[in-house]
């Protein structure tokens, strides 16, 4: 009954004009983000984080929720007229979107992409809400050692963000733990690895490390193999197909968005694997699998609705435990941690307002998304048809000036720039930033559940309780898994 | 460990920091004529990550020894970083490395780090709103953006926009420099 309550207050206040223009405004940036190749939600929301510092904190989190689910459905504008993924989640769009611009049916195909995601992110929400108090509940229960196994647990993120190179991955979110440990320590107060400087004795921030990994290295590397070409894409409208057409769809759709919802819950799985599996799925389903890859509805509809469901998947693991389900994720904490929130079990208990207008603005957002979609096409195609001769030194400024508008500081600029470096530097070679990003958002949370454990019960703690060492041990499978799987793959290819 | 505390600030962190930069610059100009020189970034970082996890490691015996005191988890860290390190440098000497392809527009993209750090050191003097437009205005130029005409305006319309929205309405204190006093 206190759901039904406090979800029916939060709807109230959706209704307020702020909440409303907030959501506008969240809807068609993460739309517009989306629809540039090359900024993915984590750099979309990244980019915004810091100008929602002097909001509100329920209406910088709901903006930033709906620039996040915004940006799903912005990444399958490009992926169905340019046949490139504006975000790596929509690259099972192009399978048969982008053949549907072919037959000159571009339109049809945006429609349907904004109708499956529209259904996606809305069926997730659902299941979101009536998933998270529960889990949030049984939460509040967990000692310190079973939150340093979730907290672990987390870390599994990674085998999803190495893109390949699990090893890579692991040394990466190695780095981002190890950074975290510079500054006081958050038990004893002693100061770590700062160097003389009082500059770090809070550390690095975690905004400016954000930027600098998501959207200043992100720029770097577009500037590698630059030939400064315009992109060309038609100037289409959405059009939304008959309704009987649609009606035909809806098997796919909501077993694309079970599946979505489902895998987008565990840590690490994601927007592109369940796209991909809910292509695969849908194809083996079909009554006409031999359409799929040569612009079928069906295979336009599945990945697309999987896809914006995993948004509302990943956000149980972040809600409800406070450990990033994905990349974006561990950004979204930046913006809790930016308003001194800590997401988890007890943000349904000290936040109510936060944790409950988080569900219903994510509902919300997909109706507005469905409209903004359906007669804004044409000015998100002209938007992001923009030359990156521009694009790209104005991400630069918004980086930097998003970086000094949290601390007013200059240090936090350097920084910004040095995680850009380093971000760039370290994705030339295989390693990816995102879990760097991940490192940095749970060490805290890992360190001083790990400390806390062992001054209970010395390193016997993570044994005697039965959870901590169960959750522990699945952690481990989590993180090992990738590893197995890879050497198999190898054995397998070297036969 | 008064030794070790010597070199954790100061001039000692200035002999530490050379000596790391030596061994590294060695190391680069060995691989540069071995074999491996195709394989040089991809030796260079995990070298450098294994290098700076022994200094942190270094530091960390100047911190209390307790069970779960402050340097149990950078130890733990530390330690993991040092076997997976090893690990992918076992497989690039055993040839299961990718090369990495080579930067097409080296020259370009040295040049905009530049440009991007000049414009991050310029601004505590000329302020944000002056470097900004500097800064637009040069990068276009140097990407070659071939509506000439329109890149005044592209870098006057961000600095108006700017003005607006982050330092009326967000309330941004934005760095002036010389112009402090002015807004």
């Amino acid at each position: 009954m206190e759901l039904f309550n406090n979800l029916g207050s939060a709807f109230v206040a959706l209704l307020d004009w702020q909440t409303v223009l907030v959501m506008v405004v969240g809807c068609v940036l993460g739309i517009l983000g989306g629809a540039m190749p090359g900024i993915s939600p984590s750099t979309a929301v990244a980019l915004l984080v810091p100008f929602s510092y002097t909001m509100d904190a329920r209406l910088a989190l709901i903006m930033l929720v709906a620039i996040y689910q915004g940006s799903n459905y912005g990444g399958a504008i490009t992926a169905i007229l340019l046949n490139t993924p504006g975000t790596p989640s929509t690259a099972a769009t192009c399978f048969d979107g982008y053949p549907l611009t072919q037959q000159g049916q571009a339109g049809k195909a945006l429609g349907v992409a904004l109708v499956g995601s529209c259904v996606g992110g809305a069926v997730a929400a659902i299941i979101l809400i009536f998933f998270c108090v529960p889990l949030a509940r049984v939460a509040l229960k967990f000692s310190p050692a079973a939150y340093f196994g979730i907290a672990m647990f987390g870390l599994a993120t990674v085998a999803s963000l190495g893109g390949g190179n699990v090893l890579k991955a692991m040394v990466a979110v190695l780095i981002g733990l190890l950074i975290e440990t510079i500054g006081l320590d958050p038990i004893s107060g002693l100061y770590r690895f700062t160097f003389g400087s009082d500059l770090l004795y809070d550390g690095f921030a975690l905004i400016p490390a954000l930027l600098g990994l998501f959207a200043v290295s992100t720029v770097f590397e577009q500037f590698e193999n630059w030939t400064g070409l315009a992109r060309i894409m038609a100037k289409v409208d959405s059009i939304l197909p008959p309704f009987k057409e649609i009606w035909k769809l809806k098997r796919v759709m909501f077993q694309s968005s079970l599946i979505g919802t489902i895998i987008g819950v565990f840590p690490g799985a994601g927007g592109t694997i369940s796209s991909f599996i809910s292509y695969d799925v849908a194809k083996r389903t079909s009554k006409e699998p031999e359409k799929f890859g040569k612009g079928s509805l069906e295979g336009l509809a599945a990945p697309e609705t999987a896809d914006s469901s995993s948004v509302g998947g990943a956000l149980v693991p972040l809600l409800a435990l406070g450990i990033p389900g994905s990349a974006t994720d561990a950004v979204l904490i930046g913006a809790f941690m930016l308003h001194d929130i800590v997401p988890g079990p007890l943000l349904f208990r000290d936040h109510p307002a936060i944790a409950y207008g988080i569900f219903a603005s994510l509902l919300a957002a997909n109706v507005l998304i469905f409209f903004i979609g359906l007669y804004g096409n044409r000015i998100f195609v002209k938007m992001a048809s923009m030359s990156d001769a521009v694009l790209h030194p104005l991400i630069l400024v918004v980086a930097l000036i998003g970086t000094y508008s949290v601390n007013n500081s200059l240090f936090d600029i350097g920084s910004c720039i040095g995680f850009g470096i380093l971000g760039w530097l370290l994705k030339r070679y295989g390693y990816p930033p995102a879990p760097i990003v991940l490192g940095l958002v749970l060490g805290k949370l890992i360190e001083y559940n790990f400390r806390r454990g062992l001054i209970m019960g010395g390193y016997m703690e993570f044994i005697r309780d039965r959870l901590a060492l169960v959750v522990i041990l699945f952690a481990f499978l989590s993180i090992a898994y990738p590893f197995f799987k890879q050497l198999l793959q190898k054995k397998s290819n070297s036969k | 460990m008064g030794s070790i505390k010597f070199f954790s600030e100061g001039i000692g962190l200035a002999w530490l920091a050379l000596g790391v930069l030596a061994f590294l610059l060695g190391l680069g100009i060995w691989i540069r004529r071995s074999r491996m020189k195709p394989y040089l970034g991809n030796i260079l970082i995990p070298v450098c990550l294994m290098v700076l996890s022994l200094v942190f490691l270094a530091f960390t015996f100047d911190f209390p020894a307790q069970e779960a005191g402050p340097a149990v988890i950078p130890r733990l860290y530390v330690l993991l970083i040092l076997v997976l390190a090893s690990i992918i440098l076992i497989e690039i000497f055993r040839g299961k490395e990718k090369k990495v392809p080579r930067i097409e527009r080296t020259g370009l993209l040295a040049l905009v780090m530049a440009v991007f750090i000049g414009y991050f050191m310029a601004m505590p003097f000329l302020g944000y709103f002056l470097s900004t437009f500097i800064f637009i205005v040069v990068m276009l130029h140097m990407l070659s953006y071939r509506k000439k005409g329109r890149i005044w305006m592209i870098a006057g319309g961000w600095v108006i926009f700017s003005y607006f929205t982050f330092y009326k309405l967000l309330y941004i204190q934005l760095p002036l420099g010389l112009f402090e006093g002015l807004f």
